[in-house]
């Protein structure tokens, strides 16, 4: 029997490369995506967590972009000929403001110029309150890490659920995030206001280089 | 060279703007005010004063300020990205733009931008997350295997979530980023036969021999090379997982318990009955905050199609159990996700 001890390397999204492992505040660990029902309509909630093991003296980064993408999608066929089709985006980017001490997401969708679509919300870090604009609220901060798992999970003969091969009963210290935290971006969103209805949603994080202009700008002949 | 636009409008005419009431009679001054709404950009404002010598004697298309071409804003407006991302540049692509006429003299110039960044494909990205534990999973080198390979986990996350499989189909030559995806593709391929084979000897006294009668694999026909066992053709997940996306339905509810993530795509791949509107899944999709991913991939990835119930989910909303159900043996998180924004609980003080 062996094991595969990849502590802590095993973890949900946490340290997934080399890179990210190198810079935790652009090692995204989770993204959470469900909808509950909020007075009669539906409500799409997204948690975006990064930076595996943070304490109060993490930090997001101000050189980075955080970004949640959905996509309208279609599922078709069965089996093997299961089928995933995008179509229509929506783009949530994320960045501290000069400040350092907020965070600003701009939700708006691509492709279709839309003025009224878009929306900028700006929350204060760790205000569990976070900030409200109509159709999205924003929190974003340190939070309790909500994944869990026991990175002894593939062996041979494999895991099946509830067992634990040394044969001692589980506990919650086999969670290795059991006193893990992470920064988190947590939103609401009504699917009506923001999305254009209720619909199948592909949903995916992302960092990305915050581009910032380094040159004066010169406008041609307006001089 | 991968274009990579990141904003909506990508049109870029030549920008004839008519100028309303631009007659400058009363105004020592003609202002534009250039408002670019993108803080992806950090450009947030410009005002320009025009010289009083250009200002016009009248409005129109002789106006200096009609002449203002895209090209002119797309050459003052470069872009330069911090960081190591060597010889990548950004410049701005104007698209359409809106003038208004705020007050005497001062005109309100608006214009999206689509940045345009030329990347090497490796860098396209910095980080990626959607489904969770697929890269540690199917791509982490020192997972079940003794292999030296590369590790393209860093490759893969920095692709776009959406539209490698697409990408995949058109690689008629070879380029770095199709070598990419052809490794990524390749190594996914082993790493699921790789989870899929770890029960062929549920007995671990049983022979280990690949070629036994009883030593295939649950997803596939397999095929016995060098590198153990792997589909002869491509994994029936490969390009499910290879697109890196939570798939989520805004008309279903879940809690947050709801054991929903690839419920929706195994409702196809099982082949479920559709209900009265259509859907073959049950719930939300997606993931929740105290839903036990982990079990969920493992059962599936190792167990194979056929020894989950047929015709319903393993998990969820029916009580149907996987044979047999594969995980960790945690099943919750240490405390549990709180029903009011932003669900997520405080953070232990230090």
């Amino acid at each position: 029997m062996w094991f595969f001890a990849l502590l802590p390397a095993l973890a949900s999204d946490h340290f997934d490369g080399p890179a990210a492992s190198r810079d935790p505040a652009r090692d995204l660990t989770d993204l959470y995506a469900w909808v509950e029902e909020k007075q009669g309509r539906s409500s799409l909630a997204l948690i975006l967590d990064l930076h595996p093991y943070a304490t109060h003296r993490s930090r997001f980064s101000p050189d980075y972009t955080y970004r949640i993408s959905l996509r309208r999608a279609s599922i078709d066929g069965t089996g093997a000929d299961t089928h995933i089709s995008t179509g229509e985006a929506f783009t949530i980017d994320c960045h501290l403001v000069d400040t350092l001490d907020a965070m600003r997401c701009r939700i708006e969708p691509v492709g279709v110029h839309c003025p009224g679509c878009t929306r900028v919300i700006t929350a204060p870090l760790d205000d569990p309150n976070g900030a409200s604009v109509p159709g999205v609220r924003l929190f974003a901060g340190l939070r309790r890490d909500p994944f869990f798992i026991n990175t002894l999970v593939v062996s041979d003969p494999p895991p099946r659920a509830g067992e634990r091969s040394e044969g001692r009963s589980i506990d919650v210290t086999d969670n290795i995030l059991v006193r893990a935290s992470v920064l988190s971006l947590v939103f609401e969103i009504d699917p009506q206001e923001i999305l254009g209805g209720d619909g199948l949603f592909a949903a995916s994080g992302r960092v990305i280089w915050k581009a910032r202009l380094t040159h004066t700008p010169r406008l041609g002949r307006l001089k | 060279m991968i274009a990579l636009l990141l904003l909506a409008c990508t049109r870029h005419p030549p920008i004839v703007p008519t100028w309303p009431g631009l007659d400058g009679r009363t105004c020592t001054d003609q202002r534009v005010v250039l408002i670019d709404p993108d803080p992806w950009v950090g450009l947030e404002r410009i005002s320009i004063r025009l010289n009083p010598d250009e200002r016009p004697a009248s409005g129109g298309p002789h106006h200096p300020l009609a002449v203002l071409h895209a090209d002119d804003l797309r050459a003052g407006l470069l872009l330069e990205l911090d960081g190591d991302l060597g010889p990548a540049s950004c410049r701005l692509v104007p698209g359409e733009a809106l003038v208004e006429q705020r007050s005497c003299g001062e005109y309100s110039f608006s214009i999206h931008y689509a940045p345009l960044c030329d990347f090497p494909p490796e860098i396209e990205g910095l980080e990626r997350t959607a489904r969770p534990e697929t890269a540690n999973f199917a791509l982490a080198q020192k997972f079940g295997t003794r292999l030296e390979q590369p590790d393209v986990r860093d490759a893969w996350n920095a692709l776009p979530p959406f539209g490698l499989t697409r990408d995949l189909a058109a690689c008629n030559t070879a380029t770095a980023r199709c070598d990419t995806l052809l490794s990524i593709q390749q190594q996914m391929d082993r790493g699921l036969a790789r989870l899929d084979a770890l029960d062929r000897f549920e007995d671990p006294k049983k022979t280990r021999d690949p070629t036994a009668v009883g030593a295939g694999l649950d997803w596939c026909e397999h095929a016995l090379t060098p590198q153990g066992l792997i589909c002869e053709g491509p994994h029936p997940l490969r390009d499910l997982l290879l697109d890196d996306f939570l798939l989520v339905d805004t008309s279903k509810r879940c809690t947050l318990q709801t054991r929903s993530f690839l419920e929706i795509e195994m409702a196809h791949i099982q082949g479920r009955a559709p209900d009265a509107d259509g859907a073959r899944h049950q719930t939300c999709g997606g993931r929740t905050p105290g839903d036990d991913v982990v079990d969920t991939l493992l059962t599936i990835t190792i167990n194979g199609p056929d020894r989950l119930p047929p015709g319903a989910p393993f998990y969820g909303p029916s009580d149907a159990e996987p044979d047999p159900p594969r995980g960790d043996g945690v099943n919750a998180p240490s405390e549990p996700a709180v029903e009011a924004f932003p669900w997520l609980g405080s953070p232990r003080h230090e």
